[in-house]
């Protein structure tokens, strides 16, 4: 259709994506100190939060600014439930891609999955991260993910402001906020600090249920599995332990003001207090 | 009956769940000061679930039905059977009571401020001189110049104090039939309430006492038609039975999930207590008393869906009715013994409100009580197997 003169040109509605890990629930492990394991039977499953957040500032972005959201999991079947969230929280569309040659896999090869996604979805302004995930926070698919796509990273966001093509975003550093910008499209890893998610409605999970939810795998993606999943994994997990906390149990015995200094000086000595 | 979880249940399980965790540690300030929780409703309003069974056209309203609000009562049970007695009140008692029985305009008026929180819902029908029996109400209303005047006192009546709104039941000055429903406003002429002290638990959840002297109730707060005050409470009990059965469920569940933990960590005579076969008996009885109890709440909530489905069908809601007496039945007594058992596999340590059991102990105590006591219950059950004329209570 021919542009009218004076009319404004119709903006494309700004295209979002976010991907989320769906991870094994952390407050639901039990940990086996006898043999000094975790034990994974029965634990529930869930977004990991930080993605969560992710997937909440995609949201945001999309009441203030208007768009469509894709969201993308990587992982097992069972991933579903999950995406069935991220799309009730406010998502578009969803594409879980499930495939047996992904599992096991290092971050990298996860960040190349989701490039040869994102590639096969085509139209895109903004791909949003989280900076880590519960399970085992690398915090390497989001940077590595803009390396495959020789897209622009802005990392750590706790603020995301789009305006036309210019994205500022303010990273939240250790020592205090850096504000940066660059032109869409980019990628952004979001803090923690961002938002906070919300509860989808009931009313929305039900109407989850009806949006597009694909599922793709290696053929679909044209993946030959030899380069990912645990075939080309340089990351192997030799094991997993837990944390020892064995109390150190010190006595300082004698007069009361003798035992106290004892105490203040060996408190001191560990650091423990400054 | 298939109890398979759609992945919307388990979803809206999830938010529940993820509330649940928000308000466990107040919940055990609250219990150990002895103060009412008044994070309860903002933490469940952020999650959307004060108004879950109430139909979409009314705020907030999310249209679930009887099972899905029963799983999510079972939840939200595990975490005391204080938070659990709000929704009863407010959701079960109050609000699902007004979406029965009210006008559209009533309808309209109230329910997209309770399904917002910004109204708290409350069921008052017992009285000092009336529980098991309410047709022995002394509470009395006259109608003069299209107002009703009412007076009267009710007793135990959950967030009787903290209330907005309650559903309240009268019989006309001087006469024992007739009985009417109303919509009290807090703020209503003639009314006023306060807290019951010195419960033996729910030391976090408000159970109140109201009074009225020629409280002013206008025309069109009048619930339900005229004299029908008996059906509106009856009915109001289905449902409210059917939430102590889901969080009575609950209970179990926590105490089931309590004993466990502290059966694997505690070690007497070298081994870990769950090691030891007495110990183990505890447990096994804790699941089974358990499992049998979800089932038959399971069961109920699902001839519930079904008579809500056909309200005009009698024998289905008379079916509902009974499998809900013996779901709550069973779930309050189950309840109680799980928390009993748990307790014991706590030793001294579940001597102490400081651990779930022993609130659990006594919070689950008033649901033998509340909605139906078990002798009610029981001979409830029994009369709809003898037929009608063995009735004994009436
Ligand atoms: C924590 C709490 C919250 C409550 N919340 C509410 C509320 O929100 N709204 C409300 O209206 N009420 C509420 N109640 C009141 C509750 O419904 C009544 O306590 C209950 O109906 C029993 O009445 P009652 O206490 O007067 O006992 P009574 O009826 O006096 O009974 C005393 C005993 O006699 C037995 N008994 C009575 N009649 C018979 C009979 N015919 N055959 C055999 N045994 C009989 C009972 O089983 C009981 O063991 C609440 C109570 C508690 C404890
Ligand atoms: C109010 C109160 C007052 C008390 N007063 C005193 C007092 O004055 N002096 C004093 O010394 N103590 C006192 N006690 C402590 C009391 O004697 C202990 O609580 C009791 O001996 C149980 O020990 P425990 O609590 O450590 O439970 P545990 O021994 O840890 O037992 C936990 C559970 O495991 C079970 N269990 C443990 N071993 C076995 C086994 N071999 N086989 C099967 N089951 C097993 C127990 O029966 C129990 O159910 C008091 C306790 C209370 C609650």
């Amino acid at each position: 259709m021919t542009q009218q003169p004076g009319t404004k040109e119709k903006k494309n509605p700004l295209e979002i994506i976010v991907c989320f890990k769906h991870v094994i629930d952390e407050t639901e492990l039990r940990i086996d100190r006898a043999n000094n394991k975790i034990n994974f039977e029965g634990a529930k499953t869930k977004i990991s939060d930080d993605d969560k957040n992710a997937i909440e500032e995609a949201v945001r972005i999309k009441e203030k600014n208007g768009g469509i959201i894709t969201v993308v999991c990587v992982g097992p079947a069972d991933a579903k439930k999950s995406t069935k969230e991220a799309l009730a929280m406010g998502c578009d569309r969803a594409r879980l891609i499930v495939d047996p040659s992904f599992q096991d896999g290092d971050a990298l090869s996860t960040a190349y999955i989701l490039s040869q996604v994102v590639k096969k979805i085509g139209k895109f302004d903004l791909i949003l991260t989280s900076t880590g995930t519960t399970d085992s926070y690398t915090g390497i698919v989001g940077p590595a993910l803009a390396e495959y796509l020789d897209l622009p990273q802005l990392t750590y966001a706790s603020k995301i402001t789009i305006s036309g093509n210019k994205l500022t975003v303010d990273r939240a550093l250790d020592d205090g906020i850096e504000t940066v910008e660059c032109e869409i499209p980019a990628l952004v890893t979001v803090s923690r600090e961002i938002n906070q998610p919300r509860f989808p409605t009931l009313i929305q999970i039900m109407s989850a249920g009806k949006k597009e939810l694909l599922e793709w795998n290696a053929q679909t993606l044209g993946i030959n599995p030899s380069v990912v999943g645990k075939a080309d994994s340089k990351v192997e997990v030799k094991s997993l332990s837990v944390p020892k906390s064995a109390r150190k149990k010190v006595i300082f015995e004698g007069k009361p003001e003798d035992a106290a200094k004892q105490l203040a000086e060996a408190l001191l000595k560990e650091g423990a207090v400054k | 009956m298939n109890f398979d979880l759609s992945d919307e249940q388990k979803l809206i399980l999830e938010v529940t769940d993820e509330a649940c965790k928000k308000i466990r540690p107040v919940e055990n300030r609250c219990y150990l000061e002895r103060r009412f929780n008044d994070q309860v409703l903002p933490v469940f309003k952020e999650a959307h679930l004060l108004g879950l069974p109430i139909s979409r056209k009314y705020g907030e309203g999310q249209g679930a039905d009887a099972l899905t609000y029963a799983l999510v009562l079972e939840r939200v049970g595990r975490e005391g059977t204080g938070i659990r007695t709000f929704f009863s009140g407010h959701v079960s008692l109050g609000q699902l009571t007004l979406q029965k029985w009210g006008s559209e305009e009533q309808k309209q008026r109230y329910l997209p401020r309770t399904t917002n929180g910004e109204m708290v819902m409350a069921f008052g029908l017992t009285e000092p001189t009336a529980g098991s029996d309410p047709s022995a109400m002394k509470s009395s209303f006259v109608e003069r110049n299209g107002i009703y005047y009412l007076d009267g006192q009710k007793a135990w009546i959950s967030n009787g104090s903290i209330a907005d709104l309650i559903v309240v039941f009268a019989y006309p000055k001087g006469k024992s039939e007739g009985m009417c429903a109303f919509l009290v406003e807090r703020n209503f002429e003639g009314f006023s309430s306060e807290p019951i002290k010195n419960k033996l638990g729910l030391p976090s959840s408000d159970t109140g006492l109201l009074y009225f002297s020629n409280c002013r109730i206008p025309k069109e707060n009048l619930l339900g038609p005229v004299g029908k005050g008996l059906s509106v409470a009856y009915s109001a009990l289905m449902s409210g039975r059917l939430s102590v059965a889901a969080g009575c469920v609950g209970v179990a569940q926590d105490c089931l999930d309590e004993a466990l933990v502290y059966a694997r960590e505690r070690v007497q005579h070298k081994k870990k207590i769950g090691k030891h076969q007495l110990v183990q008996r505890e447990i096994a009885k804790i699941s089974i008393d358990l499992e049998a109890s979800r089932m038959l709440t399971y069961k109920a909530a699902v001839m519930k869906v079904k008579s809500d489905e056909s309200p005009e069908n009698q024998d289905l809601r008379s079916e509902a009715d009974w499998s809900i007496a013996e779901a709550k039945y069973h779930a309050a007594n189950v309840s109680f013994r799980a928390a009993d058992r748990a307790l014991q596999v706590f030793g001294a340590n579940g001597f102490s409100f400081e651990n779930r059991p022993a609130r659990h102990l006594v919070d689950t105590r008033a649901c033998r009580i509340y909605e139906g006591t078990d002798q009610i219950l029981e001979q409830k059950i029994a009369i709809k197997l003898l037929g009608a004329e063995f009735e004994s209570y009436s």
